[in-house]
């Protein structure tokens, strides 16, 4: 099990024991975060863009998981139309589609990067 | 003479001034004064103005007007006004102009300035003004405590979110809140020092969610959520000036002066604490340590010049800097554990292990504050050892640096924490070097013999108050600011005594580092919530409030004060997402009239 500590005065909290760290790893991918041997350009995003803070693979964190998002749009036809309205929600943040709970918007995320992030979930079932 | 007329709110530029024509003024020292006023042609009074551009010795040098709206730069270092900017800042008032720049008679310049008064000031006012109506009470404290150590609250983002919760009923928001704190539990670790590297991405959310592995707790959460939805607003377009007239103290003077420096790149950076220092030859400059990266920035406040050092490679989270009595300056390096002493001389360090450094190990000392002394340098006991806290262990160290030794010693327990979330903080040390007093977040304000090596006193307050970092005067009377509660204690420690406990004007400030003040007889500390410093008087009882030119989304650390000339020194920087300034500040507090424009407010 990582050991995880907050640097209090900063309410900063770090991971210690590097080693231990890296033995959780592989459990990690287990309970549902990101595929580490994910080398796509979606990988990627997702994690320069921190999306993991909200949303892992398979288990509902604070936002849902994109199997779940996945499951939910897999039988839109239009693609492409599906691709830019989930872009914009990631962008823009969102509200009432999954419970009460807001997603909060995105600014710092381009169009492109949205979209290709949007098309890596999808993709994911 | 040359009339102007430029209509830009908020900011107000002479630089298009023709400067040949006007403003040469002899040796470098150039003098510009003004009258602010409003529509009705009354005075505008409390009102920063602040100049930049090249050559200023300083990023920016801010003044501020008197009763009668008057503000005077003196001397500044350039021989015109040209490429000099103009920025006023007073809440309440905007839609400035320049009616008209002249040569008075002593070749100085004269740049009146016109504002208009505005009721609504919600894009104006510091985040603490949205906390000013929650009640005063545990539970409020626990938020300031838990959130605006790690960015100002509510942060525009806080705002963002919680603006979407308008529709919901009261038991729905508290479910909502009570999910961004698991979010924060995710987002509060992804601020990492060089040579901390985790991918946070792999990490799975359960060890977020647990509080034996994070310094959140589940019980904190339980009292926060109730109260941000019942009193946490949803719409943020509207805020009554003199609403914040009353969270106000008395303001800097006519005298007081500004002077900001911008410390270098990269932008993702966090100075933490700075402290000053003389040379041999007696020059002052401010040292100041980035937690971030592994640097040192030098400031020289008489020119301007900022030079950068290199810490160490082994170090993590460079934090507290403190100055000893020898020229020497001690920092402490929190991820990595150890204590080190910097000589500005040779610009060498020599680094110490608290015992506890081996974060790759599994333990985690978190070397945090010193024991500092009345006049704000580096404590040390009969035996010659210096003394801080070890953060992640509820344990303080004796280092002494002369044999290398180090002993840790328990800190009390506080009730329902893990050892490191009981947030074992500031110290201070007796003139007499037998007693060290340190604080916790969680409650306690305590002393420890050094004789004895015992815990002596122990005074409790309530949870979510946030005893943080504090002083101690040459009576040994200790100043500790309550970041939660809002408040500045003050205990006569040879008494064993309360003195008193003074709310702020505005008690979603967040105080967070006290330093006494010898020459005024004062205290001063930042603020981590409402981009301003706080000064104390201690005979009067009186606050008086500083704001800061560029102080959005930072949090003031540790303030120096120059014993030669009475300056007083200090850097802010933000801490969340680490997009604001960072920048050391000089202030020339400035003695006569004070303004005193919330009198009849308060």
């Amino acid at each position: 099990m990582a050991r995880f500590i907050c640097i209090f005065s900063l309410g900063f909290c770090v991971l210690l024991s590097a080693p231990i760290f890296a033995e959780s790893a592989t459990e990690a991918a287990d309970k549902g975060s990101v595929q580490i041997k994910d080398t796509s350009a979606g990988a990627r995003l997702y994690v320069m863009h921190k999306c993991y803070e909200c949303h892992r693979a398979q288990k509902h964190h604070i936002g849902p998981s994109w199997q779940a998002i996945s499951q939910r749009y897999s039988k839109e036809e239009d693609k492409a139309r599906l691709v830019a309205r989930l872009s914009v929600k990631v962008i823009e943040g969102g509200y009432g589609n999954w419970g009460t709970l807001p997603m909060n918007s995105n600014p710092g995320v381009s169009p492109e990067d949205a979209s290709t992030l949007v098309e890596w979930v999808l993709e994911t079932n | 003479m040359i009339k102007l007329k430029v209509n830009v709110p908020g900011l107000l530029r002479i630089a298009v001034l023709a400067a040949s024509c006007v403003g040469v003024n002899t040796a470098n020292a150039l003098d510009i004064s003004g009258q602010l006023t409003d529509e009705q042609g009354g005075a505008v009074s409390g009102a920063m103005v602040t100049l930049n551009g090249e050559n200023l010795g300083a990023s920016t040098v801010s003044v501020f007007t008197d009763s009668a709206g008057r503000y005077r730069f003196k001397d500044l270092p350039v021989s015109n006004a040209q490429g000099l900017k103009f920025k006023t800042k007073v809440i309440g008032y905007e839609q400035l102009k320049v009616s008209a720049i002249e040569q008075g008679a002593d070749k100085s310049l004269v740049a009146d300035l016109f504002m208009r008064r505005i009721d609504n000031v919600a894009h104006q006012v510091p985040p603490s003004a949205w906390m000013a109506h929650f009640p005063n009470e545990r539970a409020t404290y626990a938020v300031m405590l838990n959130c605006a150590q790690c960015h100002q609250y509510p942060h525009s983002t806080v705002k963002d979110y919680a603006s979407k919760l308008a529709d919901l009923s009261i038991d729905q928001r508290e479910q909502v809140w009570r999910d961004i704190f698991r979010f924060m539990r995710v987002k509060a670790v992804g601020i990492m020092p060089e040579g901390l590297n985790i991918d946070l991405a792999t990490v799975p959310i359960e060890v977020f969610n647990d509080d034996a592995n994070n310094g959140f707790s589940h019980g904190d959460e339980d009292t926060m959520a109730p109260i941000l939805a019942a009193h946490m607003k949803t719409d943020f377009s509207h805020f009554a000036a003199q609403d914040y007239d009353k969270l106000r103290a008395p303001l800097a003077n006519i005298d007081t002066q500004i002077r900001e420096f911008q410390l270098p790149p990269p932008a993702a950076a966090m100075f933490h604490d700075s402290n000053i220092h003389r040379d041999g030859a007696g020059r002052l400059s401010v040292w100041s340590v980035d937690w971030i990266n592994r640097r040192m920035a030098r400031t020289f406040p008489d020119t301007g010049q900022v030079k950068i050092f290199a810490l160490p490679k082994d170090i993590i989270g460079a934090h507290t800097l403190v100055p000893d009595t020898k020229g020497k300056l001690w920092a402490t390096f929190q991820v990595s554990g150890q204590i080190g002493r910097f000589d500005p001389a040779t610009e060498k360090w020599q680094l110490w292990n608290t015992g506890n450094r081996g974060w790759t190990q599994g333990g985690a000392g978190l070397v945090h504050s010193f024991a500092n002394t009345a006049k704000f340098n580096l404590g040390f006991d009969g035996k010659g050892r210096l003394w801080a806290s070890l953060g992640g262990v509820n344990k303080l160290v004796a280092l002494n640096p002369d044999t290398g030794s180090t002993e840790t010693f328990a800190a009390p327990p506080t009730e329902g924490d893990s050892a490191f979330s009981s947030g074992l903080y500031g110290g201070v040390m007796t003139a007499d070097g037998k007693h060290v007093w340190f604080t916790q977040l969680q409650g306690h304000l305590f002393s420890f013999n050094t004789e004895t090596e015992q815990i002596e006193t122990v005074i409790s307050f309530p949870r979510g108050s946030g005893p943080r970092r504090l002083a101690i005067d040459k009576n040994d009377v200790i100043y500790m600011p309550l970041f939660g509660a809002g408040e500045l204690y003050v205990y006569d420690t040879k008494a064993k005594k309360e003195i008193g406990r003074f709310p702020l004007p505005d008690r979603a400030a967040a105080p967070y580092a006290v330093t006494w003040d010898p020459g005024r007889n004062a205290v001063w500390f930042g603020s981590g919530n409402s981009n301003l410093i706080y000064r104390f008087d201690v005979d009067t009882k009186r606050f008086m409030e500083y704001p800061l030119p560029a102080g959005e989304g930072t949090i003031v650390r540790a303030i120096a004060i120059d014993d030669q000339t009475g300056k007083v020194y200090f850097s802010y920087a933000p801490v969340a997402e680490l997009n604001g300034p960072n920048m050391v500040v000089e202030i020339t507090p400035g003695e006569p009239e004070i303004i005193d424009k919330t009198a009849s407010a308060q």
